[in-house]
């Protein structure tokens, strides 16, 4: 446990409390521009586990059909042997695909040490109290220069940055928390595989929906400095994973925003087959007692979704030539 | 299905668990950095009792002699029937006054950037509190001791009163006269918070405070309403958060850019300055006998430097941080006698330097990180240690002679 705490301590929070405080040397003595290159460091440096997560979610993708297949196979098996070869069948499919399943959490798992460690590191670097200060010369590398500049300007554009958001001025205290809620949303949406079955969608949309306003609550009571982080964080992700993803398209209600032509069209397509596919599920499941209306429906929707996808891909092609 | 749900549940738990670890660090981090904790302050004593601020922040007090824990008289407290229940300030971080039979000082606490302190005096014999209505309270932080002068002044530096109009700092000047009516003399704007002990030159009539934005005030301490108090400033590399000291004609401070300086008030620039190493947050210790100055850091460096010219005569590194003063006294062991210097540090020890040459020739077993500065009293040294527990040793051999938690009264282990 001690080696954990000093692991803790010497490896994340030292480093982070001497970067923050050498950028705030560098940049104008200013706090708030040093959490924000900082971000975008700290971004630019995740880049790489952005790429390997990007290509896992591809590959899950790819990979979903073949999943669903084995789970089908195993659907009505629940004894402890089916449950066994179910998983080794799975895994199996994993390595031969050279795929992590959980490997697309790398960047989340990354990013929750250095969102705590960031939380510490602001009231470490913008002590209040006299221990506080005390406790950060113990923190500082001797050859930094920015332990002559305590303590740090705590002010960036009226806020002070050690301040809960919550007694930031008005009414930037109630639209940061929903800043970082919104761009968590989308960083989540476009993180996200697209779901194979209602198990699976009910299962994002949960997660899609939950964190971004659990962390958008939360961001209520922490201090301004980290609520401002994790927005430009958020934002920062959103650009580096649109342009990691191949310029995906985002969906927001229904919707499709920006993207290519082709990758909007993709978008469509894969969206098209997997209703398809979920509703011929579905219908296979279902006894046919039909309400014939609503089969009739589906078919119109499915057909309707499968023209606007032949569309889009024509127009794409068109405008390539 | 039922393994659906039994999956979504634990997809749910481990975010639920990642979200509760975060709030569990967060309030944590709350708690430990963001309250102010005390325990610096320093005992002082008048003929029958030892005065320090406890670990609530609340004023208390014990018998010289018996070292017994007075019960019935403390500050602040709430009446529960007849008996006085301790009821605490937050902390105190600076050592009491003694001033005509009342002992001051001032302790704080703060939620988040809201601040409550307060300036209060207690008689020495009654317990009665000075100034008939109470203390004086101040919506700000109140860290560093009150310093008091031969006019009758209580000085004290304080942060921001309020923190969307005020200046970034004020010098209080209180009259200690309890008989007095206007409890405010005067205060006068800084443009910093002010953490450390105000130094005074009674002779000019002079306060000397120093600033987190790294100025060196010079007040006008003369009686009466006056448009500016400032005679003059200076301005330091760092900021600077210890105490300022006054001695024979000449300013003496530390700042956080390590620097040491000794100021003369008369050019108003340095004399001499000295590059420590580390932030300098202790007092300096003067020796006139030696000519020599011992300056220590928060490196644990301890510095013996000639008080003339600044330059260094002997260097001691010890583990932990120094932010209390060094005692500088005469130790006399089989009828022979070493100046020595007690010098408190963050290590679990106040370690006994020889002045001499700086070798480290013993230590007070404190078991504990002191940040108040040892005092020599009616032949014991004292240590209030940072897990809120005074000690007291033998100046000679240093071992333990007795110990008094300062939250109760209780015995120590």
């Amino acid at each position: 446990m001690e080696f954990l705490g000093l692991l803790w301590d010497q490896g994340i929070m030292r480093p982070m409390i001497n970067s923050l405080a050498l950028l705030y040397h560098y940049f104008f003595l200013n706090y708030g521009l040093s959490i924000i290159v900082f971000t975008v460091i700290v971004r630019l440096l995740m880049i790489p586990l952005t790429i390997r997560q990007t290509r896992q979610m591809k590959k899950l993708q790819v990979l979903q059909p073949r999943m669903k297949a084995i789970q089908e196979k195993y659907k009505d098996k629940k004894d402890p042997d089916s449950r066994r070869a179910q998983s080794s069948e799975s895994m199996a499919l994993y390595r031969e695909a050279g795929v992590n399943p959980i490997g697309c959490l790398g960047p989340m798992v990354i990013q929750m040490p250095i969102w705590i460690g960031f939380y510490r590191a602001i009231i470490r670097t913008m002590p209040t109290t006299p221990e506080g200060m005390a406790n950060l010369s113990a923190s500082f590398y001797a050859w930094n220069p920015a332990s002559a500049d305590v303590p740090f300007s705590r002010l960036f554009l009226g806020i002070d940055l050690a301040d809960t958001v919550s007694q930031v001025y008005l009414p930037l205290n109630f639209l940061l928390p929903v800043l970082v809620g919104a761009s968590m949303f989308i960083t989540t949406k476009m993180t996200s595989t697209v779901a194979v079955d209602e198990r699976q969608q009910s299962q994002q949309r949960i997660m899609q929906w939950m964190m971004p306003v659990m962390i958008g609550v939360f961001t209520y009571q922490f201090p301004a400095g980290l609520g401002i982080y994790i927005l430009l964080s958020n934002i920062v992700g959103v650009v580096i994973q649109y342009f990691v993803g191949g310029k995906q398209p985002i969906e927001l209600f229904g919707k499709l925003y920006l993207g290519t032509a082709e990758t909007r069209a993709q978008a469509i397509a894969i969206k098209t087959d997997l209703a398809e596919k979920n509703q011929n599920d579905d219908l296979d499941d279902e006894e046919i007692t039909d309400d014939d209306t609503t089969g009739i429906h589906r078919q119109e929707r499915t057909r309707g979704n499968r023209r606007r996808a032949r569309n889009t891909r024509r127009r794409a092609r068109r405008r390539r030539h | 299905m039922k393994r659906a749900i039994g999956e979504r549940i634990r997809r749910r738990g481990t975010v639920a668990l990642l979200l509760l670890i975060l709030s569990v660090t967060s309030l944590t981090a709350c708690l430990n950095d963001l309250t102010p904790q005390g325990r610096w302050s320093s005992p002082v004593a008048d003929d029958n009792f030892i005065y320090v601020g406890n670990v609530d922040g609340v004023l208390v007090r014990i018998d010289a002699a018996s070292h017994a824990y007075d019960v019935n008289w403390l500050y602040p407290f709430e009446l529960d029937g007849v008996r006085k229940k301790p009821k605490g300030l937050g902390a105190i971080y600076g050592s009491p006054v003694i001033q005509d039979g009342t002992v001051y000082a001032s302790g704080y606490t703060c939620a988040g950037s809201d601040c409550d302190g307060e300036i209060f005096g207690v008689s020495t014999d009654s317990g009665a509190i000075a100034w008939n209505s109470g203390g004086y309270r101040l919506r700000a932080k109140l860290v560093g001791k009150l310093t008091s002068t031969d006019n009758g002044l209580l000085l004290q530096g304080t942060g921001p009163v309020d923190r969307e109009r005020d200046p970034p700092g004020y010098l209080y000047a209180l009259n200690a006269d309890p008989i007095a009516g206007r409890r405010v003399a005067w205060r006068t704007p800084l443009d910093g918070e002010v953490w450390g002990e105000v130094a005074v030159d009674n002779a000019s009539n002079t306060a000397y405070v120093g600033t987190d934005k790294g100025t060196l005030y010079a007040i006008d301490l003369t009686d009466g309403d006056l448009s500016d108090r400032v005679r003059w400033t200076y301005k330091a590399e760092g900021a600077i958060a210890g105490p300022v000291l006054f001695h024979e004609g000449a300013i003496y401070f530390g700042d956080l850019s390590g620097r040491f300086y000794r100021l003369n008030p008369r050019s108003q620039s340095p004399d001499w300055q000295f590059d420590a190493g580390a932030w300098v947050w202790a007092k300096a210790i003067p020796d006139n006998m030696n000519g020599a100055i011992y300056v220590a850091s928060l490196g644990g460096h301890v510095h013996a430097l000639n008080i003339s010219n600044g330059n260094p005569i002997w260097q001691t590194i010890v583990d932990g941080q120094i932010v209390g003063a060094p005692l500088l006294f005469d130790r006399v062991r089989n009828e022979f006698t070493q100046r020595v210097l007690a010098v408190p540090s963050g290590d679990d020890g106040v370690h006994v330097l020889n002045v001499n040459d700086g070798q480290v020739v013993g230590a007070f077993p404190t078991d504990s990180a002191v940040k108040s500065a040892p005092v020599l009293l009616n032949g014991f040294v004292y240590v209030h240690t940072l897990d809120g527990e005074l000690k007291w040793f033998s100046p000679s051999d240093q071992t333990l002679q007795g110990c008094v938690v300062l939250k109760d009264g209780g015995r120590c282990g």
